[in-house]
């Protein structure tokens, strides 16, 4: 005998359960937490030390989960800057889950209130489909990249709350169309603020500080995906 | 590859699906997706044939339900079927527009035999 059964529920149903959990956990804790992602490259990880850097001298708390296919290396960087940080290795996944991000926060030995930077595997596809519970998404896409990636990997940027374009120290020898990346971002990511930035000169990362003194202070925010 | 995932996930609510009816296996399962949704109905069926293995759902026919797309234009209110992110509004050129629904992924039903 077969039988219909109804079901009507989305593949990323426990996800987000599990992302609900840890929204609801970072607001308790009064944690503004923000989903890092971009190619591999991006300059995620050099970003996020001298944010850390800054945000030390303004006396701003802030911890990282760092997310990597294998190895410490990034977690020893941002050690480096004094942050409490613990690096997630996802072996093969091309991306965080939430379940990950659970596990993490417990390790962190950190409990805000402040800042929670998730940086996600350098993969400009997989990530998007993923909510972490966190109360932004910034995508970076980096000088060197060209102009087309957002047109390339639409998914991810029209996920985006905020594109940092990274790397602009470079500009002089690169022969990028600004215009031409920005009218791109503006297609996918109609709405989402577009900073310049570059973690290697004076004040290159004046917009995006500028940007977390004000960053969602409100972790009400769902991505439900399906 | 998060298809991988993403099978895992459809695995879940299967089992949970059939489990109140003891002794079912689970023979076809339809899944409604959207053409804007992060999934790749290839690498998911191929995914979820590797997940189910010596699972009730072993074996079981994925079907694909493809639904449109729909997205409201910002700028002139008009209502339309985007194929892609980054595409302008047929009506008035513009990009901002919101996407209503087409990024869904969802089980439908599920057929099971008793």
């Amino acid at each position: 005998m077969s039988l219909t059964l109804e079901v009507g529920t989305s593949l990323l149903a426990h996800h987000s359960h599990t992302a609900q959990a840890n929204r609801q956990r970072f607001k308790a804790h009064n944690v503004v937490a923000l989903n890092l992602m971009s190619s591999p490259g991006a300059g995620k990880t050099t970003l996020l030390v001298q944010t850390l850097l800054a945000l030390k001298s303004q006396a701003v708390s802030a911890a990282v989960i760092e997310g990597d296919q294998a190895t410490e290396l990034d977690a020893r960087r941002i050690r480096s800057t004094g942050a409490p940080v613990h690096q997630v290795n996802t072996g093969r996944a091309c991306h965080l889950e939430a379940e990950m991000v659970a596990e993490a926060w417990h390790k962190l030995n950190w409990a805000g209130p402040g800042l929670l930077f998730i940086e996600n595997v350098g993969n400009l596809i997989c990530p998007a489909a993923f909510e972490l519970g966190e109360s932004a998404r910034v995508v970076l896409v980096s000088t060197t990249e060209g102009e087309d990636k957002p047109l390339k990997y639409s998914g991810m940027f029209a996920s985006a709350d905020l594109v940092l374009v990274t790397k602009t120290d470079l500009l002089p020898h690169l022969s990028l169309d600004l215009t031409r990346l920005e009218t791109n971002l503006r297609c996918v990511a109609p709405r989402a603020p577009i900073l310049w930035t570059s973690s290697r000169s004076e004040g290159g990362l004046a917009p995006w500080l500028e940007w977390l003194t004000r960053a969602p202070k409100s972790a009400e925010k769902s991505y439900g995906i399906g | 590859m998060h298809e991988l995932s993403l099978a895992h996930g459809l695995l879940r609510l299967v089992t949970e699906a059939a489990r109140p009816h003891q002794g079912a296996t689970v023979t076809q399962i339809r899944v409604r997706v959207g053409p804007l949704a992060h999934v790749d109905p290839k690498a998911l069926t191929w995914a979820f044939e590797a997940a189910s293995v010596g699972s009730l759902a072993a074996g079981a026919t994925l079907i694909y339900d493809r639904s449109a797309a729909e997205a409201r234009c910002f700028s002139c209110d008009h209502v339309f079927a985007p194929d892609a992110r980054g595409e302008p509004c047929p009506k008035c050129g513009g990009y901002q527009w919101l996407l209503l629904e087409g990024e869904e992924m969802e089980v439908i039903d599920v057929e099971i035999n008793l």
